[in-house]
C-alpha cells in the first residue's frame, strides 16, 4: 500500500506509537535490571520456566536429604564411638583373662581383684551400650526413649531399624541391630559378648581356671564380631559422605543452570538500558522537531 | 460566491474533525451550473455545488472490520493468560514450594521422630500447605469471576451498540430516502461496527436502503435494519457444593433464548470464553485433582498407625469427599491441630523411634499421582509426581500465553497498517485543508470582486440615465 498521503492524525499516531514502543522497551529493560532476572513470568520461555521448577524442587529435596546425610553421619559416628569403646574393654578383658587362665599368674587372691576390675568393664560397658544422642539410645532400636540393656546385661530395646534418605532412592540405616551385634542372636557362629564376659567373672569369682580358659575363644570372636560392626559403620559413613560430596556437586550445577536460564547478564542488561534510553530520548525529541515545526503554522503566520 | 462559501464551510468541517475519530474528510464536488441563452449568446452558468462527498475505501473498511475480530479475540485472550500466569507463576508463592516445603518438614522427621518439635514443624507446614492451595484456588475462582463479570460488562456494550447501530440504520435510510446523504451518520455508523466486529466475529451487509444487516456467525441476526435482537447472560448452575456454576451467553428470540456460548468463535467474548472454559476451570480442576491426590495419599499412609486398643487409625488433612473443590476444603484434622504431637511418625506409636510412617510419607513426594497433562484431561494413566504435574500445568499456560502475545502483536501491526491507510485515505490533513481555504477564499474574493465590477458597470449605466 502506497502512501503518499498523510493525514494529521496520522502523523500524531504514529509519533505517540513510536514514543510508546520505546517507552515499552526501555520498561521491559528497567525492569530486567532492577530484578536482574531475564525470566520473570513462563510466557518469556516455557521450556525454561520448567526446567528452573524443576530443578528448584530437586534443590530443595537434596537440601533436607542433605540434612538428614549430616544427621546420620553424626548418629554413625557416636555408635562407632560406643563399639570402639566395646572394642578397647574387650582387649582388656581378653588380657586380663589369658593372665588369670594361667596358674602360674593367677591365686585366687589375684583373681578376687581382677573380678572387680572385669566388674568394672562390665558395668562401663552397659553404660556406654545405653548412650544417648540427644533424645536416642543409639542401640535400643525403636524403643529409643529407654535403655538399651539393663544392669545384668538383657536386651530391653528392639531390633526396629530407623532409616533415612540421603539421597534421592537411597536409603540408609542409621540403627545398628543391638541383640545381634552384641548378645549374637539370629546370627550364625555369633558370639554373646556379654554372656562370656559373665561367664569369665564366674570363673573368677569361683576360682576356676578351667572355666577361665574356656571364655578366650569367646573373647576372640567378640573382638573380631565388634570389628565387623565398626566396619558395616565405616562402611555406611562412607556412603553418606559420597551422597554428601554429589549434593554439594549437584548443588553448584544445578545453581549455575538455573542462573543461566533465569538471570540476566548484568552488563548487557545495563548496556541495553542505556541503548532503550537514548532510543527513547531521540524519539521524543524527534516528535518535539516534528511538531514544533508543523506547515500550518507557517500557513496561519 | 455562494459555491465558495459553502467549499469554506465544508474545509472548516475537516479542520473541526480532524481529531474526531472515525471522522472521514469531506471533499466538495463542483459543477457548472446550466447554460444560459442570452440574444443567441449561450452564456455559462456559474458553479455550484453538487455534493459533500465522503472520501472512504470501503475495501481497506472490510478489512479492518475482518482483522478487529482477530485483535478483539487476541486482546481478550492474551489479557486474561497474563493475569493467569502471574497467580500461577508467581516466584514467592509458586505451588511447587509449598508441597517443597511440607515434604521437606516430613523428611526432617524422618531423622528426629522422638522430637515433638519435628512434628509442630510438620503440622505447621502442612497448615501452611492447606493455606497455600486454598489461596490458589481463591485466586483462581476470583480470575474466573472476573472473567465472568467481563463478558457482563462486553454483553450490555455489545447491546448498546447494537441498539445505536438500529437507530443510525433508520436515521440514514430517511435521509437516503430524500436524497441527501448524511455523511457524518456513516462515519459514526462504521465506528459502531469496528468495535462491535473487535467483540464479536460478524458479517456487515447493506441492502437497498443502505440499511447495515448484522449476523453474527453461527448465531444469527443481531441487527436488521432498524431492529436489534439482544444478547443476555444467564448462569449455568456448578456441580460443586460451593460451586456457583458460569455465565453463558444467551441470543433473545422473543419470549425464548438460545445458548450461544459455544458457538462464538472470534472477538473479545469469544476469548474470554475460550481463556475460561478452555484454560482457567482446567487449572482450577487439575489443582482440584492434585490437592485430593496429595491429602488422599498423605492420609492412607498416615491411617495405617492403628491406636492402642486397635482402634482405625486417624486422618491426616480432613478426608476430601471428591475431587471438586478438594483445593478450596482442605485442612489439617482438627485432632492434630489441636494436639501436633498426636501426628504419627511410625506405623507403633508406643515406638519413639518408629520412622516408618514418616518415610512412606515422604515417599509419596515421588509418587506418580497424576495424569499426562491438565489440558488432556483428568483421566488416564499417572505418570506424573505432583511436583511434575503442576510445574507442567504452569508451563503449558506459558505456552498458550506465549502464542497470544505474539498473536496480539502481529494483530496491532496488522490494525496499524490499516488504520494509517485508512487516515492516509480518509484523514484530515491540516496543511491540505490550509490550502483549500486559501483557494476558496481567493475564489471568494475573485468572485466578490467580479460581483463589485458589475455593480459599477450597473451603476455607472444608471448614472448615465439620470
Amino acid at each position: 500500500m502506497a502512501m503518499s498521503r498523510v493525514s494529521t492524525t496520522q502523523m500524531y499516531e504514529n509519533i505517540k506509537s513510536h514514543v510508546a514502543k520505546a517507552q515499552e522497551q526501555q520498561a521491559k529493560t528497567a525492569e530486567q535490571a532492577s530484578t536482574q532476572k531475564a525470566l520473570i513470568k513462563p510466557s518469556q520461555d516455557p521450556s525454561g520456566w520448567l526446567q528452573v521448577s524443576s530443578l528448584k524442587d530437586d534443590n530443595s529435596a537434596r537440601k533436607t536429604m542433605a540434612k538428614n546425610a549430616v544427621i546420620a553421619n553424626q548418629v554413625l559416628s557416636s555408635t562407632e564411638t560406643i563399639f570402639e569403646h566395646v572394642n578397647e574393654s574387650l582387649l582388656r578383658a581378653y588380657d586380663l583373662a589369658v593372665a588369670q587362665a594361667d596358674d602360674a599368674r593367677g591365686t585366687s587372691e589375684t583373681r578376687g581383684f581382677v573380678y572387680e576390675e572385669v566388674k568394672q568393664i562390665f558395668d562401663g560397658l552397659i553404660q556406654m551400650l545405653n548412650f544417648r544422642f540427644g533424645q536416642r539410645t543409639l542401640l535400643a532400636g525403636f524403643k529409643s526413649s529407654g535403655l538399651a540393656f539393663d544392669e545384668k546385661g538383657n536386651f530391653v530395646g528392639d531390633t526396629g531399624r530407623i532409616e533415612v534418605e540421603i539421597d534421592k532412592g537411597l536409603k540408609i540405616p542409621l540403627s545398628i541391630n543391638a541383640q545381634e551385634a552384641i548378645l549374637g542372636a539370629g546370627k550364625e557362629n555369633a558370639t554373646n559378648i556379654l554372656a562370656n564376659l559373665h561367664e569369665f567373672m564366674d570363673g573368677l569369682i569361683e576360682n576356676d581356671p578351667t572355666k577361665i580358659r574356656g571364655t578366650l575363644e569367646g573373647f576372640k570372636s567378640s573382638i573380631a564380631q565388634v570389628s565387623a560392626v565398626r566396619a558395616e559403620i565405616g562402611a555406611r559413613m562412607n556412603g553418606i559422605e559420597r551422597a554428601l560430596s554429589k549434593h554439594a556437586a549437584s548443588e553448584i550445577d544445578t545453581t549455575d543452570t538455573i542462573s543461566k536460564i533465569e538471570d540476566v547478564d548484568a552488563v548487557k542488561v545495563l548496556s541495553d538500558l542505556a541503548r532503550d534510553q537514548t532510543i527513547l530520548q531521540a524519539s521524543v525529541a524527534t516528535s518535539q522537531k516534528i511538531l514544533s515545526e508543523q506547515p500550518i503554522d507557517i500557513f496561519f503566520k | 460566491m455562494a459555491a465558495s462559501r459553502q467549499s469554506l464551510q465544508v474545509t472548516s468541517n475537516n479542520i473541526a474533525n480532524a481529531n474526531t475519530p472515525g471522522y472521514s474528510r469531506q471533499k466538495v464536488v463542483l459543477e457548472t451550473n446550466d447554460q444560459i441563452m442570452t440574444k443567441g449568446l449561450r452564456l455559462g452558468g456559474g458553479v455550484r455545488v453538487k455534493e459533500a462527498l465522503r472520501i472512504h475505501d470501503q475495501f481497506v473498511e472490510k478489512q479492518i472490520l475482518q482483522e478487529a475480530r482477530g485483535l478483539g479475540g487476541a486482546k481478550s485472550r492474551s489479557g486474561a493468560l497474563t493475569r493467569l500466569q502471574d497467580i500461577l507463576g508467581n516466584d514467592s508463592s509458586r505451588v511447587g514450594e509449598i508441597i517443597n516445603n511440607f515434604f521437606g518438614s516430613v523428611r526432617e522427621l524422618t531423622a528426629n521422630p522422638e522430637q515433638a518439635a519435628m512434628k509442630v514443624a510438620v503440622v505447621e507446614s502442612a497448615k501452611n500447605a492447606a493455606h497455600g492451595f486454598k489461596e490458589l484456588h481463591a485466586s483462581l475462582d476470583s480470575l474466573k469471576q472476573d472473567l465472568d463479570n467481563q463478558l457482563e460488562v462486553e454483553v450490555s456494550r455489545v447491546n448498546t451498540l447494537a441498539r445505536e447501530l438500529a437507530g443510525l440504520n433508520e436515521n440514514i435510510s430517511k435521509c437516503v430516502k430524500v436524497g441527501s446523504p448524511p455523511n457524518e451518520l456513516y462515519d459514526k455508523r462504521d465506528l459502531i461496527l469496528r468495535e462491535l466486529s473487535q467483540k464479536l466475529g460478524l458479517q456487515a451487509m447493506t441492502d437497498d436502503n443502505d440499511q447495515k444487516i448484522i449476523t453474527l456467525e453461527g448465531v444469527g441476526l443481531l441487527v436488521n435494519g432498524s431492529e436489534a435482537n439482544e444478547l443476555m447472560l444467564m448462569r449455568t448452575p456448578g456441580e460443586g457444593k460451593k460451586d456457583p456454576g458460569s455465565v453463558d451467553i444467551f441470543m433473545k428470540a422473543g419470549d425464548n433464548h438460545r445458548k450461544v456460548s459455544q458457538v462464538l468463535k472470534e472477538g473479545e467474548l469469544a476469548g474470554i470464553l475460550q481463556v475460561r472454559d478452555e484454560v482457567v476451570s482446567p487449572s482450577i480442576s487439575f489443582l482440584d485433582r492434585s490437592v485430593y491426590e496429595f491429602a488422599k495419599s498423605i492420609n492412607d499412609v498416615h491411617r495405617k498407625a492403628g491406636g492402642l486398643d486397635g482402634a482405625p487409625g486417624t486422618n491426616f488433612f480432613k478426608e476430601p469427599v471428591n475431587v471438586d473443590d478438594a483445593s478450596y476444603y482442605i485442612d489439617v484434622e482438627e485432632s492434630i491441630v489441636k494436639d501436633p504431637t498426636s501426628l504419627k511418625a511410625g506405623l507403633d506409636s508406643t515406638l519413639p523411634g518408629d520412622n516408618r510412617l514418616a518415610l512412606s510419607m515422604a515417599d509419596i513426594q515421588n509418587e506418580k499421582l497424576l495424569p499426562g497433562s491438565f489440558s488432556a484431561g483428568l483421566d488416564g494413566n499417572k505418570s506424573q509426581t505432583l511436583n511434575e504435574g503442576l510445574n507442567n500445568l504452569i508451563a503449558e499456560v506459558g505456552v498458550r500465553a506465549a502464542h497470544e502475545e505474539r498473536e496480539l502483536s502481529q494483530q496491532e501491526s496488522i490494525m496499524e497498517q490499516l488504520n494509517n491507510y485508512r487516515e492516509s485515505v480518509s484523514g484530515v490533513s491540516l496543511e491540505e485543508e490550509a490550502m483549500n481555504m486559501m483557494q476558496y477564499q481567493t475564489l471568494y474574493n475573485a468572485s466578490a470582486k467580479a460581483l463589485k465590477t458589475g455593480l459599477e458597470l450597473f451603476d455607472t449605466i444608471l448614472s448615465l440615465v439620470d
